[in-house]
């Protein structure tokens, strides 16, 4: 009778354990942890754009703001460093361009033609889909 | 009077707390759910053709679309205020025998988005055979 009582006021916690584990891990391998975008940038639309398949390549990223201000792995760059920086790659590379979608064209023309300078092949826009009207 | 410590510490120990478990489990949920993305990045290729020179040395004309800073296009010469306008003449003008590809150029100081707006209506009525420029000086 007293032991009855005992376990009655302890409230079991196992199956509450099991289930926080279980999210837990499904959150851990499901999930890719975000990096944080301190930067702004407004990703152009468009209704061509295609999910990022993973692929073998090692990819660059390479982050553009509206104000013309390049930014490569976190740091801010100018076109001199981005053409001697590439000068030593090959196509095996991917490229990602994080640009703005108010950036001038010519702006964005110019870091294409480096790239296509160096025989990047593999060159994206992160963008936002939009549907066809 | 010490028989009862006796008694009450071996009670304390024969259960684990699991109470600090909880919470650092709950911590580690509550990271992973506010830090993961499951949002998967699109991209819009840019990539190059293989053959890119061969088109350009084709003897076949280029049409020329121009997109204006005003919002305007220009297209072979002829002005259109609006996209809408503009869809309908391409569709009109563009002609796989008579033109080799379609090149788009811009105004200084044209956005981004304008110039994939552009290619993704050009993309839409079926030209495949885009290539773009620069702001040509």
């Amino acid at each position: 009778m007293k032991r009855s009582r005992k376990f009655k006021r302890d409230l079991n916690l196992i199956p509450m354990i099991n289930i926080i584990f279980l999210l837990l891990i499904f959150f851990m391998l499901t999930g890719v942890v975000q990096k944080k975008n301190n930067f702004n940038v407004e990703r152009p639309q468009s209704i061509n754009s295609k999910i990022e398949k993973n692929e073998d390549f090692k990819t660059f990223i390479i982050l553009i703001k509206s104000s013309n201000k390049i930014f490569f792995e976190d740091k801010e760059v100018d076109y001199e460093f981005l053409k001697s920086k590439f000068e030593n790659y090959n196509d095996e590379y991917k490229i990602v361009l994080e640009v703005d979608k108010n950036l001038p064209v010519q702006n964005f023309t110019e870091i294409l033609s480096i790239l296509k300078k160096n025989k990047f092949n593999k060159v994206f826009v992160r963008s936002v889909k939009i549907d066809d009207n | 009077m010490e028989n009862k410590i006796k008694k009450n510490q071996r009670t304390v120990k024969k259960k684990v707390n699991i109470i600090p478990l909880i919470d650092i489990i709950f911590l580690l949920l509550i990271f992973f759910m506010l830090a993961t993305n499951f949002n998967q990045n699109q991209n819009i290729d840019f990539s190059t053709p293989e053959k890119l020179t061969e088109s350009n040395s084709d003897s076949n004309v280029v049409l020329y679309l121009k997109i204006q800073k005003n919002g305007y296009f220009m297209l072979d010469g002829s002005t259109f205020k609006n996209e809408k306008e503009l869809k309908k003449n391409m569709l009109m003008k563009w002609d796989k025998k008579k033109y080799s590809s379609l090149l788009i150029t811009t105004e200084k100081d044209v956005i981004l988005q304008n110039l994939i707006t552009t290619m993704d209506m050009v993309k839409s009525i079926g030209i495949s055979e885009v290539s773009f420029s620069g702001p040509l000086e």
